[in-house]
Parts: C-alpha cells; sequence; structure tokens
C-alpha cells in the first residue's frame, strides 16, 4: 500500500491557504503527521478521507488517483476525525454494528464476531449495551478507533486521536494502533502530540503553516537536533534571561537554582552538557530554528 | 435488491435512532393516544358518541389518517431536518460520509428510514382503525380503503414534506430556521390557502376530497391522480435536489451533476402534472363564463315549451346511448320560430335530429343544442333526437358563483367530491342539472317550473336495477317508466339495488341502497304493521299543514354515492336531491343526523333512563321512525356543523334541509306563470313555506329579512337594477322576498289571514301541474303587489316602528278567566308597514314526537295566536289582542321597515290583574298620546347613536391580540356589520350583534367584546340640558349572552361613572334572564358632556355594551 501526495493545495473560499504545494510518499505503516495547531493537519486528514477537495495536485492510492475513485479508496478507509462525538441514540455495539456493515461487512454472523471481537481489543465489550454517548472520554476515543478499523481497512486515519486522553488511556489507543500497524495497512496519525509519534511512527511528515518541512523517520528528524540540546543550571536570578534567550523543554528546581534543558545550536552564554536528544526536543528544535527557514521568500 | 446495500443500512439505523428519538416518541404518544380516545369515544359503544363520518365506508381510516398527516408533516419536518443538524453539530457524520456510498444512498436510505418509522405508525393507527371498524356500530368497512388511504393521505404528503425540509436545510444549513420556513408553509397552507385555486396548493391532503364510495370510489380521481401524486414527485424531485445540495463529495467526480437529471425531471413531472390538472381546471372555467354568458342573452321565455318527453336510452358500461322524442307546443302569440333552442349535454353527441322522419340541421355548442326548422303551424311538433356519449357535469351549476362551485363537500369534516352526474359500468345517476334529456333554453328554464308528461325506457347491464319517474315495468331486456303524473323533472338512476317497499294509502313508498347499505332496517324490526300508521300520519300532518295534497302514487328514497352533490339556486328552495317521486339520499345517509340511527338509539335510550321512563321497544322504533323522517323529510330540525354552515339555500333560510319534501309536494307540482323573473312564485314558495316551517336564528344570526333591511336602508338603487346587478352583497332572493313576503302581508291584512289561506287552498287545488296564471292572485288581493310593482324602478322607502309599552291584565269576560294584551306601536317612517304579532303559549314542539303522533316540529315554535295589522304612516295606535290562555311572549314581526332585527320579542311571563276599567278590544287603534320609546326626562345613549365609542385596546398588545384583532377585522370586511355571537368564539374586538331584547330605537343591537383585562373600554357620552341628581342606569343583558346553552356564567360588568364629585366605579351582576335597566346609582351632574364607561374586565366570557340612561330626578 502506498499513498502518494503530489503539490496538494487547498484554498478556502475565504482566501486562507491551508495547504501549500504538499507533496509526500506514504508506505504501509504507520505514518505520523505532526505539527501545531492550525498547521494545516486536519485539512489534509479531510482531503485525504474525501471529505473534502483539493484546490490543486493530485493524491493517489495504489497508483490510483483518489478523485476519480473515491468510491474504491473509500471502501478500503477507515477515519477517525478529531474531536468526534457519536449518535446518541445508538448504543455502543449498534454504533459499532453501523460502521461494519457500511465497511461492507454483509453476513450477519462475520459481522457479529468482527464486533465483539473489536470491542474485545478496545476494551468495550463489557460497556457494549451502553450508549455511546454517555461512554467515558477514552472509551469514546476506543469506540472511534474501533469503527475506524473495522472491516480491516487498508488506511486508517485518525486525527488528533489522544488529545484530552490521561496517560494510560494514551498508551492503550497507541498500543492499539501500533498492533494494526502491523498488518499491510497505512495508518496515518495526525497529532501536535510529540509522543504520539516517538512511540509508534516509523515514518513521519512535520506539516507547518500548511508545508510540509519535513518527511523521513523520527530517527531522521531526531539527528536533525543532535549537539543542540543541552542540561545546564541556572540560577533563579538568571531564568527569565535564559527563557527569553533559548526554548526551555525542562525546568526542575534545585538549592541553588534550576535545572534547566534547553534547545541551542551552541552553549553560547552558558555552561552545559550536551545531551541525546529525543522527538520532542527535535520538534522543538525544529520549530525554533529550521521552520522559518521555509517562510523565507 | 440487497439489504445489505447502503440505503437500507443507513434506514436500519435512522430507525432506530427516530426510535429513540424523544420527539417522535411523545408527539407519536400524543398522537395515537388523541386517535385512540378520539375513536373509542367518537365510535364506538362505550363513548355512545356515534360520531357520523364512521358511517362512510372506509371513512374511520380516512378520518384518523386524515389527523395523523398533519401530525406527522409536524413531526417530520422536525425529524428531517433535525438529522441533518445532528450530524452536522455533533461530527459524526464524517465516519458515515467517508463510507463507501453514494449520496443518494445516503439520502434515500435517511428517507427511508423515516419512512419505515412512519410507516410503523401508519400501520398502528391503521391496526387501531380497523379494530374499532369491526366492533362500531354500523361503521362503513371497506377494505380497499386500507391500502388506497396509506397511499394517498400519508404517502404523498411525507413525501413532500421531507424532499421539502431536506432541501430547505441544505439550503440554510440552520434547524431552527428550516423548522419555521417548512412550519409555516405548513400552517400557510392549511390557514389559508386552503383549498384554494382547485386544491394545487394542498400537499396535507387536508383539503382534498378524497372519501371513498361504495359506489363510484374516489371522487374527484382527476384531483386525486394530479395532486397528490404530483406532490409525491416533487417530494422525490427535491431529495434529488438534495442530493446535489448534500454537503458530502460524491462517488463519482460527476456524481453530484448527475443527481440534478433526475432532479428537474421529477420537477418536471410533478409541475406538469398539477398543471395539468389546473390547466384543466382552468378551462373548464372558461366553458362556464361562456355558457353563462351565452345563457344571459336567451329570452326570459322561449315560447315554446316541451310537453311530452319519449324517451328510449341505452345504458353501455360508461357511455348512454339514446333516442328522445320531445313534443314541442308553440306559445299562440309567435307566429312562427326558425329556430328551437335546447339545452342538452354537450357529452352525448347528437347523430341526428328528425321530424317526422326528415333530417334537420341541428348545431351542438357547449350545452346548447339548436335545431334549425321552420316551425309556423298551431300543430304539436315532434322532435326526434338520437345521441350517443357519455354525458358529463362540466357545465352543472354554470350560473352560481366561483366561490360557491369551488366550496368543499363535507360531511363534516370529511371531504367528498362534487359530482352531479355519474355513468360507470356499475352505476348510473342522471338528474336534471345535466341536461340528460333536452330542456327549451330560456332564462326561466332554470327558475320555473314547467310540467309535462314521459315515458321513459332503459335498456340497461343485466344486474342493475333502474328507477325513473313513473309506473315501472318491464318489456323484454327493457325497464318501462310509464309516466302517470305531470312532471317537472326526471331523474335516472341505476346500480345493484336493494330495497323495500310498502304501499299506503295508495302512494307506494319505497327505499333503494346498495345491497350492504342496509344499515338501517334493523332499527326498524319490531315496527311491523305500525309502519302504515306512521307513514300515514305523517303524510297527514305534512299535507293538513301544507294544505296540499301529495300529488305522485309513489315516493321512493334512493341511496346516491357520496359524491353526489347539488346546489340550491336562490330562485327556488329546491336542489336535485329531489324530484318529482324521489329524494337522493347520500350513501348511508351521510351528513344527515337522523340517519345516525345508532347515535339517536343511544340517546333516546339515555333519556329515557334519566327520565324513568319505560318503553317498548316498538315505542322506541317508532319515536326513531318519526324522528328520521320527520326532521329530515318533513320539518327540517336546526343542526350545527363543525365545520361548515347551513346547506346554502342560496338565500337565508335556517334549519332547512337538502331532502325537505316539501318540494315534491309544491314546487314540483305548482308553479305560477311570470313573462320575467320568478317573483311571485318565490313569494308564493315562502309563504306555503311558512305553514310548516319556522325560522328561527340562533345567536342572533341575521335573517334574510334584517340582511335585506340592512342593505336597503343604504341601497340607492331600484329593485329593478338590483336583479341585473353581479357582484350584489346579498342573495337577491333575499331582497325580494322581503319585499315580496311584505306585499303578502299586506294582501292577508286587507282579506284576513283565514280568508287568504282559503283562496290559495283553492287555487292550488285548481291548478294542479298547470301553470297559474299571474293574475289569479294578484285580482283576488286586488293589488298588482306581483312583478309589476317589484319591478318599478323606484328606490324602496321604508316605514319606521316604534314600540311603546307592553302589557298582559288578567281580566275575567264572562266569568272566563281571559288575558288581554296591549302593544303600543308608531309608524314614523316614510310609508305604511305590516306588522305581524304572534303570541305564544303552547309548548315548544320539538324534541322527541308522541309516538303516532305528526312528525316533530323543526325547533321553531307554534303561534296560538297571529294578526297582520297596518300602521299607517305617522300613526300612533295600540294593539289589542284578547286570549284565553295566559301566553308566555309575544313576537312582532316588522316585515320590510327601518326595524332590525325584524323579529321583536316581548316576554310576557307577569301579567297584571287588570285595573278597573280596563277597556279591552281586540284589533288596532289610534292612541290619544304619542308612543314613546324613552320617557322625557330620560336621556339614553344607545350603542348605535354618535356618543358612543370603543377604545379596543389602550395597553401593549400581544401577538395573540394582534391576529385575532386581524381576524376580526378580516371577517368585518366580509360582510355586514353585525356578526353573531359564537360562544366558542367571541370576537377580540368590539363588535356588533343585532339582538332584539337591546336597547335600540330602530335597530336594537348590542356592542360586545371578549372580556380581556380591562384596556378596553366602551364610553357612553351624553350631552345634559341641565344640571341637577340624575338616576344612572346601564341596559345589563341577560346571563344568557355568550354563554353555552346550559351554562350559567357567574360575573359582572364595571362601569365607571363620571360625575361631578369624581368618578365612581360601579359593579353590575349579569344575573337576569332578560335584558333590564340596572341602577348605577344617584349621581350630580353639571349640564353638558356626561360620561359612564364600561371595561371589558369582568369574569364573564364577553362583556356587552348596549345602552345607559340618565333619568332626570
Amino acid at each position: 500500500m502506498d499513498i502518494s501526495i503530489q503539490n496538494l493545495n487547498k484554498i478556502y473560499k475565504n482566501k486562507h491557504q491551508a495547504l501549500k504545494n504538499v507533496s509526500l510518499d506514504i508506505n504501509s505503516g504507520m505514518f505520523g503527521l505532526l505539527g501545531p495547531n492550525g498547521a494545516g493537519k486536519s485539512t489534509l486528514m479531510k482531503i485525504l478521507v474525501t471529505l473534502l477537495e483539493p484546490s490543486s495536485g493530485t493524491i493517489k492510492v495504489n497508483g490510483a488517483d483518489l478523485e476519480k475513485n473515491r468510491k474504491q479508496v473509500r471502501a478500503m478507509m477507515g477515519y477517525l476525525p478529531q474531536d468526534f462525538r457519536f449518535f446518541a441514540k445508538l448504543k455502543t455495539y449498534e454504533f459499532l454494528d453501523y460502521a461494519a456493515s457500511l465497511a461492507g461487512i454483509n453476513s450477519r454472523k462475520e459481522r457479529r464476531d468482527e464486533v465483539e471481537r473489536l470491542l474485545e481489543d478496545v476494551g468495550l465489550f463489557e460497556v457494549r449495551n451502553r450508549f455511546a454517548g454517555k461512554l467515558s472520554g477514552g472509551m469514546k476515543r476506543r469506540l472511534g478507533i474501533a469503527q475506524a478499523i473495522v472491516g480491516d481497512p487498508k488506511i486508517v486515519i485518525v486525527d488528533e486521536p489522544t488529545t484530552g486522553l490521561d496517560p494510560e488511556e494514551r498508551i492503550r489507543f497507541r498500543n492499539i494502533l501500533a498492533d494494526l500497524s502491523q498488518k499491510d495497512v497505512i495508518i496515518i496519525l495526525s497529532t501536535h502530540i510529540v509522543g504520539d509519534i516517538s512511540s509508534t511512527c516509523n515514518q513521519m511528515a512535520l506539516l507547518n503553516e500548511g508545508q510540509i518541512q519535513f518527511t523521513g523517520s523520527p530517527d531522521e528528524f531526531i539527528r536533525l537536533s543532535e549537539g543542540k540540546v543541552w542540561k545546564t543550571q541556572v540560577a533563579f536570578d538568571d531564568m527569565e534571561d535564559i527563557k527569553q534567550k533559548y526554548p526551555v523543554i525542562t525546568t526542575i528546581p534545585g538549592a541553588n537554582g534550576y535545572e534547566v534543558e534547553l534547545i541551542s545550536p551552541s552553549a553560547n552564554g552558558f555552561q552545559g552538557e550536551n545531551i541525546m536528544p529525543n522527538l520532542e526536543h527535535a520538534y522543538v528544535y525544529f520549530m525554533e530554528y529550521e521552520s522559518n527557514k521555509f517562510n523565507r521568500p | 435488491m440487497s439489504s445489505n446495500k447502503p440505503i437500507f443500512i443507513v434506514a436500519k439505523f435512522e430507525v432506530k435512532t427516530l426510535l429513540r428519538s424523544w420527539f417522535f416518541r411523545i408527539f407519536s404518544a400524543i398522537v395515537i393516544a388523541f386517535l385512540l380516545f378520539f375513536n373509542i369515544v367518537a365510535s364506538t359503544e362505550i363513548g355512545r358518541f356515534n360520531f357520523a363520518d364512521r358511517m362512510m365506508p372506509g371513512g374511520l381510516v380516512y378520518m384518523n389518517l386524515w389527523i395523523l398527516n398533519i401530525v406527522q408533516s409536524i413531526i417530520a419536518v422536525f425529524l428531517s431536518s433535525d438529522f441533518l443538524s445532528r450530524d452536522k453539530k455533533l461530527d459524526t457524520t464524517e465516519v458515515i460520509y467517508v463510507r463507501s456510498m453514494s449520496n443518494f444512498e445516503y439520502v434515500f436510505g435517511k428517507t427511508l428510514g423515516i419512512f419505515y418509522v412512519f410507516g410503523g405508525l401508519n400501520l398502528l393507527v391503521l391496526l387501531f382503525t380497523f379494530i374499532i371498524n369491526i366492533i362500531s356500530t354500523d361503521a362503513g368497512f371497506s377494505a380497499i380503503t386500507y391500502l388506497i388511504y396509506p397511499l394517498i393521505v400519508s404517502l404523498p404528503t411525507l413525501m413532500f414534506v421531507l424532499g421539502l425540509s431536506f432541501f430547505v436545510m441544505q439550503l440554510v444549513k440552520n434547524q431552527a430556521i428550516t423548522f419555521i420556513l417548512v412550519l409555516g408553509y405548513i400552517a400557510t397552507n392549511l390557514f389559508y390557502l386552503k383549498g384554494n385555486h382547485y386544491g394545487s396548493w394542498d400537499f396535507i391532503g387536508f383539503f382534498s376530497p378524497m372519501a371513498y364510495s361504495d359506489y363510484v370510489g374516489l371522487g374527484n380521481l382527476f384531483q386525486i391522480a394530479s395532486v397528490r401524486i404530483g406532490y409525491f414527485i416533487l417530494g422525490i424531485s427535491l431529495m434529488f435536489f438534495t442530493v446535489f445540495k448534500l454537503s458530502r463529495l460524491s462517488q463519482t467526480k460527476r456524481g453530484k451533476s448527475v443527481a440534478l437529471i433526475p432532479s428537474f425531471l421529477f420537477l418536471f413531472l410533478g409541475l406538469s402534472l398539477i398543471g395539468n390538472y389546473l390547466q384543466h381546471q382552468f378551462r373548464l372555467e372558461k366553458q362556464i363564463e361562456s355558457f353563462a354568458q351565452l345563457e344571459k342573452q336567451l329570452p326570459i321565455d322561449a315560447g315554446y315549451k316541451i310537453v311530452h318527453y319519449n324517451i328510449e336510452l341505452q345504458h353501455r358500461q360508461k357511455t348512454i346511448a339514446g333516442a328522445t322524442e320531445i313534443c314541442v307546443v308553440k306559445d299562440e302569440s309567435l307566429e312562427s320560430i326558425k329556430e328551437l333552442k335546447f339545452y342538452f349535454n354537450n357529452g352525448l353527441i347528437v347523430s341526428s335530429v328528425k321530424t317526422n322522419g326528415e333530417s334537420l340541421e341541428y348545431n351542438q355548442n357547449l350545452n346548447f343544442l339548436t335545431v334549425f326548422y321552420n316551425y309556423n303551424n298551431k300543430d304539436t311538433l315532434k322532435l326526434n333526437i338520437e345521441y350517443t356519449g357519455k354525458p358529463n357535469d362540466d357545465l352543472a351549476y354554470f350560473d352560481l358563483d366561483k366561490e360557491k362551485r369551488e366550496g368543499l363537500h363535507r360531511y363534516d369534516p370529511l371531504l367528498a367530491g362534487k359530482s352531479s352526474l355519474f355513468v360507470s359500468n356499475q352505476y348510473l345517476l342522471l338528474t336534471s342539472e345535466n341536461f340528460w334529456y333536452p330542456v327549451v333554453a330560456d332564462r326561466n328554464a332554470h327558475r320555473i317550473t314547467r310540467f309535462f308528461t314521459s315515458d321513459i325506457k332503459i335498456k340497461g347491464i343485466t344486474g342493475i336495477k333502474y328507477l325513473s319517474q313513473g309506473e315501472e315495468s318491464y318489456d323484454g331486456d327493457w325497464t318501462v317508466f310509464k309516466g302517470d303524473a305531470k312532471y317537472s323533472k326526471l331523474s335516472l338512476i341505476g346500480s345493484e339495488f336493494t330495497g323495500k317497499s310498502i304501499e299506503v294509502d295508495s302512494v307506494k313508498y319505497s327505499y333503494l341502497v346498495k345491497q350492504d347499505n342496509d344499515f338501517f332496517t334493523k332499527y326498524f324490526e319490531n315496527l311491523g304493521d305500525t309502519l302504515p300508521n306512521l307513514i300515514s300520519e305523517i303524510k297527514g300532518d305534512f299535507e293538513r299543514k301544507l294544505g296540499v295534497p301529495y300529488p305522485y302514487k309513489r315516493l321512493t328514497f334512493v341511496e346516491v354515492p357520496l359524491h353526489f352533490y347539488s346546489y340550491y339556486r336562490s330562485w327556488a328552495l329546491i336542489n336535485e336531491n329531489t324530484s318529482p317521486e324521489m329524494v337522493l339520499i347520500p350513501e348511508k345517509g351521510l351528513g344527515i343526523n337522523e340517519f345516525n340511527l345508532a347515535h339517536s338509539k343511544n340517546r333516546q335510550e339515555r333519556d329515557n333512563k334519566r327520565e324513568g321512563t319505560e318503553m317498548l321497544p316498538k315505542e322506541m322504533e317508532a319515536n326513531l321512525f318519526m324522528n328520521l323522517i320527520g326532521n329530515t323529510f318533513a320539518i327540517p330540525k336546526e343542526r350545527r356543523f363543525f365545520f361548515r354552515n347551513e346547506a346554502d339555500a342560496g338565500r337565508s333560510v335556517s334549519n332547512w334541509s337538502a331532502y325537505s319534501i316539501f318540494p315534491l309536494f309544491y314546487n314540483y307540482s305548482y308553479s305560477i306563470k311570470e313573462k320575467e323573473l320568478p317573483f311571485i312564485n318565490m313569494c308564493m314558495e315562502s309563504y306555503m313555506q311558512s305553514r310548516i316551517h319556522s325560522s328561527f336564528n340562533r345567536f342572533g344570526s341575521l335573517s334574510g329579512n334584517d340582511k335585506s333591511i340592512l342593505f336597503l336602508k343604504s341601497n340607492t338603487e331600484s329593485l329593478a337594477h338590483l336583479v341585473d346587478e353581479e357582484d350584489l352583497k346579498i342573495s337577491i332572493a333575499d331582497i325580494i322576498l322581503t319585499v315580496g313576503n311584505g306585499k303578502f302581508a299586506s294582501a292577508q291584512q286587507k282579506v284576513g289571514i283565514e280568508n287568504f289561506e282559503n283562496f290559495v287552498d283553492s287555487l292550488l287545488g285548481k291548478f294542479k301541474g298547470e301553470a297559474i296564471n299571474a293574475s289569479e292572485l294578484t285580482d283576488y288581493i286586488g293589488d298588482d303587489s306581483g312583478e309589476n310593482e317589484l319591478n318599478k324602478s323606484s328606490v324602496i322607502k321604508l316605514p319606521a316602528f316604534i314600540f311603546g309599552e307592553s302589557k298582559i291584565y288578567k281580566f275575567k269576560d264572562n266569568k272566563k278567566e281571559s288575558y288581554f294584551i296591549s302593544l303600543e306601536v308608531a309608524n314614523v317612517g316614510e310609508v305604511d308597514g305590516m306588522i305581524k304579532a304572534s303570541l305564544f303559549g303552547g309548548g315548544r314542539r320539538s324534541g322527541p314526537p308522541r309516538p303516532g303522533g305528526g312528525p316533530p316540529g323543526g325547533g321553531g315554535m307554534n303561534a296560538s295566536y297571529e294578526d297582520i295589522y297596518l300602521v299607517k304612516k305617522g300613526q300612533h295606535a295600540q294593539i289589542g289582542i284578547i286570549l284565553s290562555q295566559a301566553p308566555r311572549m309575544m313576537s312582532v314581526h316588522t316585515y320590510l321597515s327601518e326595524n332590525v332585527p325584524s323579529d321583536n320579542r316581548f316576554f310576557l311571563a307577569d301579567f297584571e290583574e287588570a285595573p278597573k276599567g280596563l277597556k279591552t278590544f281586540t284589533g288596532i287603534k289610534d292612541l290619544k298620546g304619542d308612543v314613546k320609546y324613552i320617557r322625557d326626562n330620560e336621556i339614553v345613549v344607545d350603542n348605535e347613536d354618535p356618543g358612543f365609542s370603543v377604545v379596543n385596546n389602550k395597553g401593549r398588545k400581544t401577538l395573540k391580540e394582534i391576529l385575532l384583532s386581524r381576524m376580526d377585522v378580516e371577517k368585518a370586511e366580509e360582510g355586514f356589520e353585525y356578526k353573531t355571537l359564537f360562544p366558542w368564539h367571541p370576537a377580540s374586538r368590539w363588535t356588533k350583534v343585532l339582538e332584539s331584547q337591546s336597547f335600540g330605537k330602530y335597530i336594537k343591537s348590542y356592542t360586545y367584546k371578549k372580556s380581556g383585562d380591562g384596556n378596553a373600554r366602551a364610553q357612553f357620552k351624553a350631552h345634559l340640558q341641565e344640571s341637577g341628581r340624575y338616576n344612572v342606569y346601564a341596559r345589563v343583558p341577560s346571563q344568557r349572552t355568550g354563554s353555552f346553552r346550559r351554562e350559567r356564567q357567574e360575573g359582572s360588568y364595571e362601569y365607571t361613572v363620571f360625575h361631578d364629585d369624581g368618578e365612581e366605579i360601579v359593579s353590575v351582576a349579569v344575573e337576569k334572564d332578560n335584558s333590564t335597566w340596572e341602577l348605577l346609582g344617584e349621581f350630580y351632574f353639571s349640564d353638558g358632556e356626561a360620561v359612564v364607561e364600561l371595561s371589558d374586565k369582568s369574569a364573564r366570557r364577553v362583556v356587552v355594551a348596549d345602552a345607559v340612561k340618565w333619568e332626570k330626578l
């Protein structure tokens, strides 16, 4: 499975350009789309799931043009939108049954088995007769992913799936996705939470201000910030000054000041120890020092 | 189709969602509970209310779906707009939208889901309707209606409402606005557009005739097929537009545009269906207009008449073929006639017209058949006309208002079609209105009865029984009707009838009904040999009262399809429900109260129980029978309708029945020859009608006399001119009768009521079945009070009466207790005038009749004494009447005068012992003094006076008040300023009502409004000549005013008297049985302006402002 996006643009009626010449190649596995709020992630997701039409550019799914083959692409698609709620009048089981029916599972028995399996998988079997609207936030999100993956879709697109979830739910959610990524499917995970990507994705892209500013693996992304992440001690009085100068990642107060992790191309004006960056460091580094290069005329 | 298709999947889950919607649940529960309750109460023995429309074939189905349809339209609007907004709001749609299905499947899946749900609701309603249908007494069952009504009532409405809501929702993207727009459209349809433009707006089917007849099925099939199917298709078109507008990318690149093709296709189809129907109606209307124009060019009297018909007719499935021989006689005064013009139905295509074997030229245009022949001798001309075709009723009642013709045919409240003719392979009904036989074409053809003889032969379809005028016999395949009386119109009816006959006093009485429709004989099983006696008594009583015998040898009551409709024309109180020898009754007696025999029986049983009366079954049946015949056919009884007014008789006749046998006794056998308009005929008919019928107006509704007077008061045209006026505000018949009745009263006054009665009896005895010369009447009266007088081109002048004291004294006359009634009256008008005093002493003759007695009265009262008095111009007189029994009430009718209402009632309950020296007398004599309606020391401000004014609202108005007042204004613009006070719907603005108990010089009226919060006021402003102490009185109405019949309302009126020492609020209880002067108090007033105000604040339903009186002390 592969998705190829070429020169994708989206300009809304209010002239706002949400996507600018986006080009991406996505292969099987878990693909993380990282970007701050308003970067255009949801627009890209909506275009991918055929909810929106691009202003220009092409998307090919397994070589087939998405615009001309919506029917086929939709048949292999599962989607969990951002901030998703449910038909208040349907029970958990029924909602999933509805999704399974629409996903093309025609046999009633097959559908029942699939729905029950998924409910088990996402840990909702016990509450299958509860109205979907009455589920907790985490449960709703799990039901959301269940409906997205029902019927073995080849492409699963999840938009900001972990926002608002507690850590336990978030881990549980990531695991569900990780399990799924073992199959020959593309999972596109759009998020502004770096941890979602670091723990699950083998490919990623960074979308900022409608532009793809990075594509590659999370490791490659991390490597961009190697040697730029510092651990240092900052006196209480100097803290404000440091904050003004550098993006500070962590601040741990101590007896004589703070132990601080910050991002800087060099240890200029402070004494610190270089540490191994993680995805979060890389993301901050990229946003602070690299992304502005894309805005140059 | 596989149920795994997305359309069915969407539908399936939509059903689940909808069934769990509280809105749906609550509304459905309410409508089901209401319908169940209504059905049980109205149509089963538990409720014993016996709703009459249950007897209609499929009536319960129609009624229930008719009600359900409105409610489900509203629910559908909400649900359909709700699902789109719900999906959008909760962002849920997206996970559905990304699934592989077309927009068509999604939208139609949703629609299907809603249809499943409403289908279930309809099924549920049909299910309990079926149960009620089985257990309800006399309910009309028709299996096919269980299939038809969901299809023609529910389905098109739902489809259109859903399509409209979806579409509007897609356009405005706002549920609240969609809801308001679509509900607004529904409300506009229900309350404003109604059945306008031939019902083409009526997507709900609320104003479309959809009653089902066992004889001919649905009525206006063309309308139903066009409009109902049209809206169904328009609904589909809107659905496709929704598919096009849906904010979801289609499956294929051109998917959306493709949806436009069926959208426009269905739009075109739907509009074409409705458009074609409208075009057809407009074309018909044009035809009617041109026919009416041509009719106006005809001479009043053609100068020749048909004296005999010899009709041979074949009923061939949906057509008829015939050969009719007519014998034409020319007036002696005419030398020759070049062409003979007849009315003849244009659906019957004439193939030849011959005389003595010679073919004549002829021409057919609209309903005219013109035969070109030089008729120049005195011989009877025999014309043989051959024709074939399907007669139609396209031009029926061409001379009536369009509005009237378009009016709905309600069986209170269900709607039936309106046809005056039926030709099918199972059924035939031809009436004179549609000229199935040639009739001389002149303007009096519809106005004056003309007599002829007839022989009719019909060869028809096996199994069908035919009925027409004459003695029935058979000649091979032919049914022969040999006429044995003079007839004035012919009807021909054929169906698979069953019936019974009985001969009483040489008259054969029969009824003919469809086989399964004899629901009534079971109510009279015990009557046995009493039946002839009952019939004989009813007939005898009717003949005694009317003074003429029944003119035919047979009388048949025939059931006709419920779509049969007949109008009155103002010229005579006849319609096509009656013709010589027969009365046509709608299927199952629908629309006739007394045919609801289960109800009448229940009521009788209840009354008996309440009164502790024991009655034998036979007695009870006799009562039922007498009520049925008496109240329907003999002396019509007042009845009220919820959804329609009384049968419009083309003039103001209250309590009249379309099925009255009066025309069989009188109109079809007697006629006065008039070369011009039938004025004398009308007056004579009115005089004859008064012998059996008393008009009794409830709630102060305007009588024909009152309407005419109010009209003539402001009229400056002569009567002759008014006759030709097209847009006359009132019925010309009312005016003619008011003038004519005055003339007849004058004649009666001159020769005496009894002498006049005897003269009329002998005249009619002499001329049965022959035209009476008008001079026979006018010579006797010694006055040319007939047509010449009425045709005078002068403006009518009116007398004006003032009534003084009315008293009743008890005295001994030769030791016998007697009563002297005295009434002071003055004529202060421009011409002499007549008044009729009627005294009522006996009991009312309404209610259940005596077993074996005459038919029950029509809710009116029988006068124990009546006389007519001439009160000359300027005369102040006293009328004296001596009676041996104490009367309860005196009614004085003032004929054509300034006085309205023209019936004045004087209650005479409290009589006084005669003072010494009381001079009793009978008759009228001059008074020494003048008659005064107020004393010299009194000043009265009446609600008709300039000193009276009203303020409708001083404060802030609510929306409801604004709407109500707008309705009142609209109503006021519709007709006279005087309205009727209906307790269930009193006016929200000050409104005038005529009422004889009210105070007034010539116009006795009060002004009332629904009680309010005190913001509205009525003001009486007098100009006092001198300062001093005055007693101030207010005229307070009877406690019955504005009350329901058995209701006794508590409450008072609040008057504010503005006097020299300030103002005083006086509360006056409204508790008397009559309208009376109530003292507000003694006050000091300086000369000049004096004011009393009445507030609209009261615990009573209405506040009445009549008059205020200042009495100088």
